[in-house]
């Protein structure tokens, strides 16, 4: 009868380890999908470049980009996160990766990190005037 | 006395054979004790059903992630918006558009830039000017097709995409670049009136698209 029971309560501990097991990789694999840096930066450089493609010259934009920052925090990258090349915004938050989208509205644009608080929350997009 | 003994006996034994057939067929029911194998049986359909489930949620969240964001369609619209802006102001047409139009380039007019990561041209743009007291469109299927003939079209970028647009009239494809009417009316100086039709085509199937 002890050995039933102890044979029970075994059964038992190992169904719920799997159970747990099987759950956690369930968990891991939807988190790394959904919070991966790739997304990220394929998200981020689309919207940037669809504000860009959306505005008018002489406008200021501020974006914040606090998960981005954390994110390549994350990975260890310390460079700047967007950059912009001719019409085509880039977003790296990692060494090996980075997404590039073009935009075409035909406006001279800078985007830099705003350094007006202490830490950096936001980066400020100016579209200076057509080309 | 003896025969009755034994004949009593023998009906003993026969109700005793009787009831062994009948234990034998119909077993009293008792629920077992042990019922690790049932357990057993149990949790390998509960892993079973775990598995479908999970296999599902591991699908869906594949499919899902690993497709681009789609925003052929916003940046086809943000196309029109500034053509719109670049060829009427205040409900004006823009003398230019009226005057000379065929060798008008709408690239260098509304301030787009056609270059893109790729090489090929990602991009096509058309405006038709219709004359607004002869403009005439039917609803056919859901879908307006205007019967009247422009009086001026004026088109730039990848040429190639216009059948594209066609065929999305019909079935919209993934993979296929995404277009877009808008319609608007507008005045020249001379106060024609016109309708105005600008579409809008953006390939950039790549970037937006799973392939």
């Amino acid at each position: 009868m002890k050995d039933k029971r102890g044979n029970l309560l075994t059964e038992n501990i190992i169904f719920i380890i799997l159970t747990l097991i099987f759950f956690s990789i369930l968990i891991l694999f939807i988190s790394s999908r959904t919070g991966g840096a790739s997304l990220m930066e394929e998200e981020l450089a689309k919207q940037i470049a669809l504000v860009i493609d959306s505005s008018k010259p002489r406008t200021i934009v501020k974006i914040n980009v606090e998960d981005a920052l954390a994110k390549a925090k994350k990975e260890n990258y310390q460079k700047s996160i967007i950059s912009v090349t001719g019409n085509t915004i880039t977003v790296k938050l990692r060494e090996k990766g980075g997404y590039s989208y073009s935009f075409f509205n035909n406006v001279d644009v800078s985007i830099f990190p705003d350094t007006s608080s202490l830490e950096i929350k936001d980066y400020v997009i100016t579209i200076n005037g057509y080309k | 006395m003896a025969t009755n003994n034994k004949g009593n006996r023998n009906q003993s034994k026969s109700l005793a054979d009787l009831a062994s057939r009948f234990t034998l067929i119909n077993p009293p029911l008792k629920f077992p004790k042990d019922r690790t194998g049932a357990d057993k049986i149990l949790s390998v359909y509960w892993f079973a059903i775990l598995f479908i489930v999970a296999s599902g949620v591991f699908a869906m969240v594949y499919v899902f992630y690993t497709s681009p964001f789609d925003v052929r369609n916003v940046e086809a619209d943000a196309i029109g918006n500034q053509i719109v802006s670049c060829i009427s102001q205040n409900g004006k047409i823009i003398s230019r558009w009226t005057t000379n139009q065929t060798s008008l380039k709408i690239r260098d007019e509304c301030h787009l830039d056609f270059d893109s990561e790729s090489n090929e041209n990602q991009y096509y743009v058309q405006i038709d000017f219709y004359d607004f007291k002869t403009f005439q469109f039917s609803i056919s299927n859901g879908t307006e097709v205007i019967s009247s003939q422009p009086l001026t079209t004026v088109y730039d970028g990848n040429a190639n995409l216009k059948t594209d647009c066609e065929v999305g009239e019909i079935k919209n494809y993934n993979k296929q670049s995404k277009c877009l009417e808008k319609r608007f009316y507008a005045v020249d100086e001379k106060n024609n009136l016109y309708t105005i039709k600008i579409t809008s085509a953006v390939r950039k199937t790549e970037k937006n698209a799973k392939l």
